[in-house]
């Protein structure tokens, strides 16, 4: 027979139970049983042997029960199987045990030892989490509160003559489960062995051998010496929870050294807001100065992904509208992204007007920034009535950037080559449409196809890209062949395969496109991902070909912050190289350069040429 | 044939060499011509501060005349940099259905100051057979600096324009934008089927900016002959004392140079016999520091300056009769002004700044004299020639040339027309269609 000490409701659906179940091994099912029907429940056991260091722990039992089973249950029983015991608690003695919330911890649970009542915390937390519904606030806050009745509490650093220290400068949200903080950790006596982070709900992570820990000589003033630890006081970590956590305040970061001495201290407000997140682990100070390698692949990366993981489940179109008589079947779909500077479509269209492929084409439009959806669509009737250029303009749920943008513009495309395009790149000329697809169509097992990219001076933006690693670097850089020579320059107007070609404006078969999945959104703000998709055609057998003939204006740095795109841009280049190490120095060796730089460069034979 | 002739202003409201011109050329039209003008005329509050939108009927009347109209458009809605207006719908509808409601065979833009470059395209698009005319009155297409072509600092008279150096000038501007704006207004200026230049040194400018020659049309504004009931009244050419009195007749901007004039009368001090006459109108529109530097400078010079104030048209020929030399001192290039041929016309040479359409209108020692453009003591010692030398002004003034006047240049605008509509009709290889890129030089 099952010993039920105590039942109490954590919240309105969530019954923890405090007895010994006898239960053998993990649990298998539960079942609520009354008025001849059975039906199953989440649950989630603690068992006694499964706590160490307190012998008087006995068990504990949480269950999701809906309202429907509840009622059920309250006919009937609760049945749990483990292995091959079955175990039934009946409602009567349920009820019978019944205590609120804080005399079931103060009785039952307070009087454990410190170390199992943080284990019973962790457990709840994580319990918690798995149970169908997931964690509501209301549980988040009922978990807090039972962390708050559990938790053993540490001393905390006061003033600046302790002997150790330890501070949370920020802590961001990646995700529910994803955390990222910042802090330092400082001892004059010895070394500091485990470092843990409980989350608000009481789940404990334990985060000492995950650190990446930094330099920050700020805390060897406060201690007076270089701390222990050679790898420095500052730390930087990304860690998961089992559990998602949802409160903003409540984070502990708890510590020891090998002495057995205990610390903690609490963490500021969790940062969540999107942007903001995605900013602050970019231009985190300590690796702006250098990109360290095990920062970036342990920590950088694997929260940004998951950032920019969200970011690409947002994408979705709210609505697509016309203006104008589209085309009924264009070869060519040109996409264009357009964040904040909705007013660049203007100058656009007057360039477009004329030049008679724009009547066959289908331009798409794609709004990235849906705050201006009305504007928008306002400045496209008046636009559309004096320049009768047919367009679209799809607007998305969410900002979710130029990757993203392309992706869900290129997803309402109908032609069968795709061309994206920048906002701010306006032709030369009339005609470059039907220019680049007469090359596309005419070069056998071509990929992707760019044009002469210009400055407001007619010096060249690009005429293609390669990669190029600095000297004493081992991030690939992307670079623009010719960049700033005048646009007449010979070795420049010479048509050629290329390692990679700027998404200012590319033009790829949307059959290819598709297959590839489009641009990949793991680069952040709109950068690499064109050299990426460069790579991935390559890979994929395709050869990328630069076409100066026809030349198109990147009035660039139009549209974006440029102190952000930095640090992004710092980013993309070692997540790009991290992807691409192995095709980009083969590459490199074919070229003969160990820099990558300037080797494929035509020089001698094409100004020869004159070309 | 119908003529849609559009400006920026109504000389009626405000006055201004291109908005005179406009009216010229619509009256000379509408009485001698046996073609049917309409004068669109843009108003809004900049220029007059009694003009106020009615929602929902920008275009009204100006005077009995049924085909001048007034079209009311925002300033707080145009965009100076990019030339356009916010307000779509006052072009495509309001604008539009005028067109289509009139259906011109010529449309004739003077400046679309305030209408916007698009205006240009929603005449295209409404009436596509319909020919395009474009008077270039100044720079203003090329030049962000009040279509003036004088540098920000300094005043240095500019050449040449390119993103860079209109950013220097505008270092709030970036160069993209710069780059945009020549970009959107030539993508406009291509349904121009052809322009006319009133000088050759306004053509070549043009050329340079980058519109083709072939669509370029040489053609000095036409100057209204006076009405025989109203002879010319002159001062007797012998016997009345020194050739000694100035005239200065324009608006009082900066760009007018009537500090440099000014600055002249000061250096010649109080022993100077000759006097000057300003009249001048818009100086309520200067900048508050030019209008206190010209408070000075009339206070220093009072001695010998009287400030005559703004003057009608028809006041003119009597206020040159007391004239004996029109000075312009234009510190811009000008592009021809009026005011050259109402001197000539009142026989009256001509002291002028040495660049630009004037220089080209007045040739020095023939029928007036230059100074060097901005200069102060140079100015001084050719208006101290023209006072002092007795002889002089006789010999200038018989070097007065034959006047364009408004019936000839009428004449020639009209062949424009014809021509155009003739190209336009039967479009060969080498006729102007619609939307003929501009390439730049």
């Amino acid at each position: 027979m099952p010993d039920v000490r105590a039942a109490t409701w954590l919240v309105r659906d969530v019954m923890m139970v405090v007895g010994d179940l006898r239960l053998e091994g993990e649990l298998e099912q539960a079942l609520v049983e009354g008025s001849g029907r059975a039906e199953q429940v989440t649950a989630r056991y603690l068992a006694p042997q499964a706590v160490s260091g307190d012998e008087g722990f006995v068990g504990l039992l949480v269950v999701h029960l809906p309202a429907r089973r509840r009622e059920l249950l309250e006919a009937g029983q609760l049945t749990l199987r483990a292995g091959r015991r079955t175990t039934s608690i009946q409602s009567a003695e349920l009820m019978n045990a019944r205590r609120d919330v804080s005399e079931v911890l103060r009785r039952q649970l307070a009087p454990l030892s410190p170390s199992a009542r943080n284990q019973i915390s962790h457990f709840l937390a994580t319990a918690a989490g798995g149970l169908e519904g997931g964690l509501a606030d209301e549980l988040s806050e009922a978990l807090f509160m039972v962390r708050g009745g559990l938790r053993e509490h540490l001393q905390r650093p006061e003033g600046g003559n302790e002997r150790r220290g330890a501070a949370v400068d920020k802590l961001l949200r990646i995700d529910p489960r994803g955390y990222f903080a910042f802090g330092w950790i400082g001892d004059r006596d010895a070394e500091v062995l485990r470092v843990t982070a409980v989350s608000p709900e009481g789940e404990r992570v334990e985060l000492g051998e995950r650190l990446f820990r930094f330099a920050r000589p700020d805390v060897w003033k406060l201690f007076g010496r270089r701390d222990r630890s050679s790898t420095g006081a500052g730390f930087i970590c990304y860690f998961e929870l089992q559990s998602p956590s949802q409160m903003p305040r409540g984070w502990l970061l708890e510590t020891e050294n090998e002495r057995g001495d205990r610390l903690e201290v609490e963490a500021p407000a969790v940062i969540g807001e999107r942007d903001d997140v995605t900013a602050a682990v970019l231009e985190d100070p300590y690796h702006q100065r250098s990109q360290d390698d095990d920062l970036m692949a342990q920590h950088v990366v694997p929260a940004v992904t998951r950032l920019q993981e969200q970011v690409e489940e947002l994408t979705a179109i709210e609505s697509v509208e016309d203006f104008g008589e589209l085309p009924s079947s264009p070869q060519i779909s040109v996409v264009v992204p357009l964040y904040r500077r909705i007013d660049l479509i203007e100058y656009q269209l007057a360039k477009f007007a004329d030049d008679p492929d724009f009547r066959e084409a289908e331009l798409v439009y794609v709004l990235d920034s849906p705050d201006q959806r009305e504007d928008l669509l306002a400045l496209a009737a008046g636009l559309s009535s004096i320049y009768r250029v047919p367009f679209r303009v799809c607007t998305l749920e969410e900002n979710v950037g130029f990757a993203n943008a392309c992706n869900a513009g290129a997803s309402v495309a109908s032609g069968r080559l795709l061309v994206l395009l920048n906002s701010d790149v306006l032709p030369a000329r009339h005609g470059w449409l039907h220019e680049l697809r007469a090359f596309y169509d005419g070069t056998d097992d071509i990929g992707a196809l760019g044009p002469k990219l210009l400055y407001e001076d007619d010096t060249i933006q690009e005429a293609g890209m390669y990669l190029h690693r600095p000297p004493g670097s081992n991030v690939w850089h992307d670079a623009h062949y010719f960049k700033c020579l005048h646009r007449s320059f010979p070795a420049a107007n010479v048509s050629r395969p290329v390692p990679g070609l700027s998404g200012a404006c590319l033009m790829v078969s949307r059959e290819l496109y598709e297959q590839l999945g489009g641009l990949r959104g793991i680069y952040v703000r709109g950068d690499y991902e064109d050299f990426d998709l460069c790579l991935r055609l390559a890979e994929a057998g395709r050869q990328n070909w630069y076409l100066p003939a026809v030349e198109l204006y990147h009035l660039e740095a139009l549209s974006y912050d440029s102190e952000v795109r930095r640090h992004a841009n710092r980013y993309n280049a070692w997540l790009h190289t991290h992807l691409w190490r192995e095709r980009i120095e083969e590459l490199a060796r074919e070229n003969g350069s160990p820099e990558g730089a300037t080797a494929s460069i035509p020089t001698a034979s094409a100004s020869e040429q004159g070309l | 044939m119908k003529i849609l002739i559009v400006c920026h202003n109504h000389p009626r409201i405000r006055p201004g060499g291109a908005e005179g011109y406009a009216l010229d050329l619509y009256e000379q039209l509408r009485d001698h011509s046996g073609h049917t003008p309409v004068l669109l005329a843009r108003v809004g509050p900049s220029g007059a501060a009694a003009a106020r939108e009615m929602p929902g009927r920008p275009i009204k009347q100006i005077t009995d005349d049924p085909n001048q109209y007034l079209f009311y458009t925002d300033p707080e809605q145009h965009d100076f940099l990019m030339g356009k207006g916010r307000n779509k719908a006052e072009l495509t509808r309001f604008y539009r259905d005028f067109l289509l409601a009139h259906t011109p065979d010529v449309v004739h833009f003077q400046s679309t100051l305030f209408l916007g470059y698009d205006i240009i395209r929603v005449t295209r698009d409404a009436l596509p057979h319909a020919a395009i005319a474009h008077t270039l009155h100044e720079y203003l297409p090329i030049c962000y600096r009040d279509g003036q072509m004088v540098r920000t600092r300094g005043n240095e008279l500019c050449r040449e324009e390119s993103p860079r150096r209109c950013h220097e000038c505008f270092p709030e501007v970036s160069e993209q934008d710069f780059f945009i704006r020549k970009a959107f207004i030539q993508s406009h200026f291509a349904l121009v089927d052809r322009f006319i230049a009133p000088t050759p040194y306004v053509l070549e400018q043009y050329v340079q900016w980058g519109i083709p020659r072939e669509r370029m049309l040489l053609e000095s504004q036409g100057i209204v002959r006076p009405a025989a009931a109203a002879p010319l009244i002159k001062r007797p050419e012998h016997g009345d004392g020194p050739r000694n009195r100035f005239g200065f007749f324009g608006q009082l901007t900066a760009y007018k140079g009537v500090d440099v004039l000014l600055r002249a009368i000061d250096v010649l001090g109080d022993d100077f016999d000759g006097h000057l006459w300003i009249h001048g109108a818009n100086l309520e529109h200067a900048k508050p520091e030019f209008r206190a530097e010209l408070r000075d400078l009339l206070e220093k010079t009072r001695e010998k300056v009287t400030f005559a104030g703004r003057y009608e048209r028809p006041e003119l020929a009597e206020l040159l009769a007391r004239t004996d030399w029109v000075v312009i001192p234009s510190i811009w290039w000008e592009t021809g002004p009026l005011t050259v041929s109402e001197a000539f016309m009142h026989d009256r040479p001509v002291i002028c700044s040495n660049i630009g359409g004037m220089s080209e209108r007045v040739e020095d020692g023939v029928n007036g004299l230059h100074f060097r453009r901005g200069d102060a003591h140079d100015l001084a010692a050719v208006l101290r020639r023209a006072a002092a030398d007795g002889a002089l002004w006789g010999q200038l003034r018989a070097g007065i040339p034959d006047l364009h006047w408004m019936d000839r240049h009428a004449e020639n605008v009209i062949r424009l027309y014809e021509q155009l509509l003739v190209e336009r009709s039967a479009p060969g290889p080498g006729a102007p269609s619609a939307g003929r890129e501009l390439q730049s030089a």
